[in-house]
């Protein structure tokens, strides 16, 4: 990101990736089907898929796999494309909604809903996500940017840091005075995509659909945004309501996959590099390539939480964590993201 | 040395000799005050009110009424409070020294988290011994700081990306503290999360004793570090050409500030942000360009004894954590310490 | 740059493992010198045994049958011995303390309102089955995290509770009033019962309110007849956990007394079985009794019931899928609760 070139993938080539790369995404669903603490064969899966079947089986892959797996993949397409737009907007390669306390302020909005409102169905609750999240991510953008220098990837994270202390310290507050709230936060406290029902995704996709197309809006001006500020201008790009359109969208797609899912970190960190590294700079090759690419992430992490100590489950939040630190860490060794 | 700079005294005693800043013997004198106080309140203030009276005939070992819940439930409880809250603050004072940074606290770098991870662990595995624990979170706390170390060293150290590997390692170990608890037996795991939001609650003498040893231990090397601090806090070329071994001198420095700072969350849980305000409230106080070391001790307690105050009596009988109250306080203040950060991105943040 | 020599790395490495073998060191010291003292480490110790189960787990009732005390009724001061060691008990306790569900309704059911109780995380409240004869107990914090001053300020005479909850303040506890306690709560239930009675000087109506349990208990299993049915006890906990209670448990050894049959998976000398919600046909059984810790909303529960393997179980087919009170069935650990649990059954197995 730091490095203000711009490097185009071909036609055929970007096409050729993207299909691959859908290709991965197919393979992870089935992984996500078929991988758990039940024993089903591949094939049985294929076929209780194809055929319904009311075997035991065929339940358990049709009533509790399908809906984790298809909450998977919108958590995953929400949270990619969210990080991909903020680190466009901010210029900035450490931007994502985890670090930044942007999914904490949603949870933490929806800690207040259930707590003091009683807001308990999503669509009810999810605008109080989209509160929190804005609200985070105003706050943290302008701690950050404030002081000689700008918004610089340490005083982002830092400041992100800082945010999720104190929102922390506020819930643990609300926790530890009212026993009660604490059992409902637990749910929202770790981000985890199971035991949510079919219901859940149905009041999912109206907003994701939503966040997409601001995203899908301002995808060309990200474009022009990463050859810097004055570029943007030059090529004829409002700055400040380019920001304003992509926040937003970052913002609501943040807080749908908050309200469906808890805080998930490090995907919308990860992916947007990995997108970037195969398709090059162009947001229209990048973006759908990182909302491909995001649900790979979510899923094989939530399939890997099922394994490791059975029949305990590992929280999918915990998974990814675990995954994408080696990736920040990666891309803060390398060249560029830091010296400044 | 012969460089006395102004505003200083020499202190002799025996062969070694100490240069004293008066300002910050002040600040020392009027801080020890302000902790004597506040220890006599926290003694007083509880679900019953002990009049300070009662209270200095408990300290002065005379028979009392109030003895028991003066000298057994809330005596042990600061005893640790303090100990934990210096150690804190000389743990920040000495990590802050060495990066020159303010932001680069045991809090940032990933000790308490690792600290915190080790304990977790070592919980699962049914260690719950209170007198091993502190040595499971010295052992989590180095191996953190190393790790971030390890991972942050590319042809030198920078300060950001120390600070933000440290991040992205704490963010991991908070993970890994995760999985220990889902891992755990249910019974294991409420004890886990209990201790996990860092109380005093239930803290007796047995947290404080390894405490308090490993402070003895350390006393020497506190000495030495007081004389090394001023070294170090002079830039790189000064101090070559006085022909000091800043590396070596700067990797003691850090491995105290990290052994202090685990060994006090290994007693209190994880406490948040103390070692990142008490050796700036110090500084400020003192109004000295280097971080003053017995002002950022006496401020970390005293930190410690006010949020525990706070946290014992302001939803009473609720009890809050006492991190709650460090966190209200310290994650407000990075932030402000971030919004008037100064350089680009190198020395500062 | 604050620091140039990667040699530093690997001094604070080298620390690092000094530490580690400085901390094996230190700690394999202090539990080699627990056996000595028979104080606060040995509780630890203990207490760990039990948490993991081990050889203590099935020994447990054995070794509470065996406390108590050799006083005669009405005889004080009297002197208990119980898993913290001997206690003296000068005279009849009026202020009693209690530290968990099962203390609680032990004294209740012996008539003595409590002045202090610590109730669970998960239920910050008192059990709606004892709140009519508990009197107003004064919340002495959780039992995982207790408020000693509180405590204290109650001024008590006895203070009820176990080893495996509150070892570690033991110390403290006996300080503030003469302290009794079990090894731990649970499937040893009527041990602890008789152990608190005799702390109480209550021996006598605690052996009769479990000869009532006794008789009311096989009665129930004589109207079952020969043809018992097979119970599956099913617990919604938060975190996604779902457990299968086996036969090491307070519901477990009501089972056991009744002589019902257990489906295998739960026929097993522990606490219990974990499943997952994708294996929760391994629960089915002729009936399937539910509970829930906590709030439904952060457990697997509706995720599990609304799913067809559910639906699909024989037990819920048929009707034989009931809800009963957490409070009584899983939380509870005294013979009040034990009473109502076998009203409950007779209830749902004769109909």
């Amino acid at each position: 990101m730091s490095r203000a070139t711009s490097r185009r993938v071909g036609r055929t080539a970007g096409g050729a990736l993207l299909l691959l790369l859908a290709g991965l995404l197919v393979l992870a669903v089935l992984l996500s089907l078929a991988v758990g603490s039940r024993q089903i064969a591949p094939g049985d899966v294929v076929d209780a898929l194809l055929h319904g079947g009311a075997g035991d089986d065929a339940q358990v892959v049709r009533s509790l796999r399908a809906p984790r797996t298809l909450i998977g993949v919108m958590v995953g397409v929400a949270l990619a494309v969210a990080g991909t737009v903020m680190q466009g907007i901010t210029r900035n390669p450490i931007a994502e909604p985890g670090i930044l306390g942007v999914s904490q302020g949603a949870s933490v909005g929806v800690v207040c809903a259930i707590a003091f409102l009683g807001v308990h169905s999503l669509s009810g609750y999810v605008w109080f996500a989209f509160a929190g999240a804005g609200i985070a991510a105003v706050a943290v953008h302008v701690i950050a940017a404030g002081g000689r220098g700008g918004a610089t990837p340490v005083k982002l994270a830092l400041a992100g840091t800082a945010m999720n202390a104190l929102l922390a310290s506020v819930v643990s507050g609300i926790v530890t005075t009212d026993a009660r709230a604490l059992d409902e936060f637990r749910f929202w406290h770790v981000g985890s995509i199971s035991g949510r029902s079919v219901e859940i995704a149905g009041q999912t996709w109206p907003f994701l659909l939503a966040g997409l197309l601001l995203v899908a809006a301002v995808a060309r001006g990200l474009d022009a945004l990463a050859l810097g500020e004055d570029v943007a201008r030059g090529l004829g790009h409002n700055v400040p309501l380019l920001r304003i359109l992509g926040g937003l969208g970052a913002t609501v797609l943040t807080g749908v996959a908050v309200a469906a899912a808890g805080p998930i970190a490090f995907t919308g960190l990860a992916v947007p590099h990995i997108a970037r590294a195969l398709m090059g700079t162009d947001h229209r090759w990048v973006l759908p390539a990182a909302a491909l690419l995001g649900p790979v992430m979510i899923l094989v992490a939530d399939v890997l939480g099922r394994v490791v100590f059975p029949p305990s489950e590992v929280p999918v939040a915990v998974m990814t964590a675990l995954l994408g630190v080696p990736f920040l860490i990666a891309l803060v060794r390398r060249k560029g993201t830091v010296a400044a | 040395m012969t460089i006395r700079p102004s505003g200083f005294s020499v202190l002799r005693a025996g062969r070694g000799s100490f240069l004293l800043h008066r300002r910050a013997a002040l600040v020392a004198t009027v801080l020890g005050a302000a902790l004597a106080v506040t220890a006599v309140v926290y003694l007083c203030v509880g679900e019953s009110f002990v009049s300070p009276t009662e209270v200095v005939r408990v300290l002065a070992g005379r028979p009392s009424p109030d003895e028991f819940v003066v000298g057994t439930l809330r005596m042990p409880r600061l005893v640790v409070g303090l100990l934990a809250g210096a150690a804190f603050g000389l743990a920040g004072a000495f990590i802050q020294t060495v990066a020159r940074n303010p932001l680069a606290s045991p809090d940032v770098i990933g000790v308490t988290h690792g600290a915190g991870a080790a304990t977790v662990a070592a919980m699962t595995f049914g260690v719950t011994a209170h007198t091993a624990l502190p040595y499971v979170a010295i052992l989590g706390g180095t191996a953190a700081a190393a790790l971030v170390y390890v991972f942050a060293w590319r042809r030198g150290l920078h300060a950001t990306r120390f600070v933000l590997i440290g991040i992205g390692i704490s963010v991991a170990l908070g993970s890994l503290t995760q999985l220990f608890v889902t891992k755990g037996d249910y019974l294991v795991a409420q004890q886990a999360k209990v201790w996990l939001t860092g109380s005093l609650n239930g803290r007796g003498y047995d947290h404080a004793v390894p405490l308090a040893v490993i402070s003895l231990v350390l006393m020497p090397a506190l000495f030495w570090a007081a004389r090394a601090q001023r070294t170090v806090s002079f830039d790189d070329d000064t101090a070559t050409a006085l022909g000091v071994r800043l590396g070596r001198v700067r990797l003691c420095l850090i491995v105290l500030g990290v052994v202090l700072a685990s060994v006090a969350t290994g007693a209190t849980g994880p406490v948040d942000f103390v070692a990142l305000l008490a050796p700036q409230i110090a500084r400020r106080l003192t109004r000295t360009a280097q971080i003053p070391l017995v002002g950022s001790a006496l401020t970390g307690a005293l930190i410690m004894a006010v949020a525990d105050l706070l946290a014992r009596k302001l939803f009473s009988p609720i009890e809050l954590p006492v991190g709650v109250f460090t966190a209200a306080v310290g994650a407000p203040y990075l932030m402000w310490l971030i919004v008037r950060t100064r350089s680009r991105s190198g020395g500062a943040a | 740059m604050f620091l140039r020599h990667r040699g530093i790395g690997l001094g604070i490495g080298a620390v690092a493992v000094a530490l580690s073998l400085a901390a094996c060191g230190t700690s394999s010291g202090t539990s080699s010198g627990t056996s000595a003292d028979a104080g606060k480490p040995a509780g630890e110790a203990a207490k760990k045994a039990v948490a993991q189960g081990g050889a203590d787990f099935t020994t447990a009732a054995a070794k509470t049958a065996a406390m108590g005390t050799g006083a005669k009724p009405g005889e004080w001061p009297r002197t208990l011995t119980h898993a913290m060691g001997t206690t003296e008990i000068k005279t009849p306790p009026k202020r009693v303390v209690v530290l968990d569900v099962g203390e609680l309704d032990n004294v209740v059911s012996l008539g003595i309102q409590p002045v202090g109780f610590a109730p669970s995380e998960g239920s910050p409240e008192l059990p709606s089955y004892l709140k009519q004869d508990a009197g107003t107990p004064k919340h002495v914090g959780t039992i995982n995290s207790l408020n000693l001053e509180a405590i204290a300020g109650l001024r008590p005479d006895l203070i009820l509770g176990s080893q495996l909850r509150a070892a570690d303040q033991y110390d403290e506890l006996s300080k503030i009033a003469p302290t009794v306690f079990s090894i731990r709560p649970g499937f040893t239930w009527k041990e602890n019962y008789l152990l608190n009675a005799a702390a109480l000087d209550k021996t006598e109506e605690a052996r009769a309110k479990l000869a009532d349990y006794d008789r009311a208990v096989k009665d129930l299993g004589a109207k079952l007849g020969d043809d018992k049915p097979v119970v599956s006890m099913v617990r919604f906990l938060p975190d996604g956990l779902i457990r299968l209670y086996a036969k090491a448990s307070f519901i477990g050894t009501i089972l056991d007394d009744a002589g019902v049959p257990r489906p295998d998976n739960q026929n097993i000398p522990d606490l219990a079985a974990e499943v997952s919600a994708e294996n929760i046909d391994q629960a089915d059984a002729d009936v399937i009794f539910t509970g829930v810790y906590g709030d439904p909303k952060a457990t697997d529960k509706s995720a599990v019931q609304g799913n067809p393997l559910w639906k699909n179980l024989k037990a819920v087919k048929a009707g034989h899928a009931y809800e009963v009170p957490d409070e009584t069935w899983y939380l509870g650990l005294g013979v009040t609760a034990a009473m109502e649990v076998v009203a409950d059954l007779d209830r749902y197995l004769t109909r």
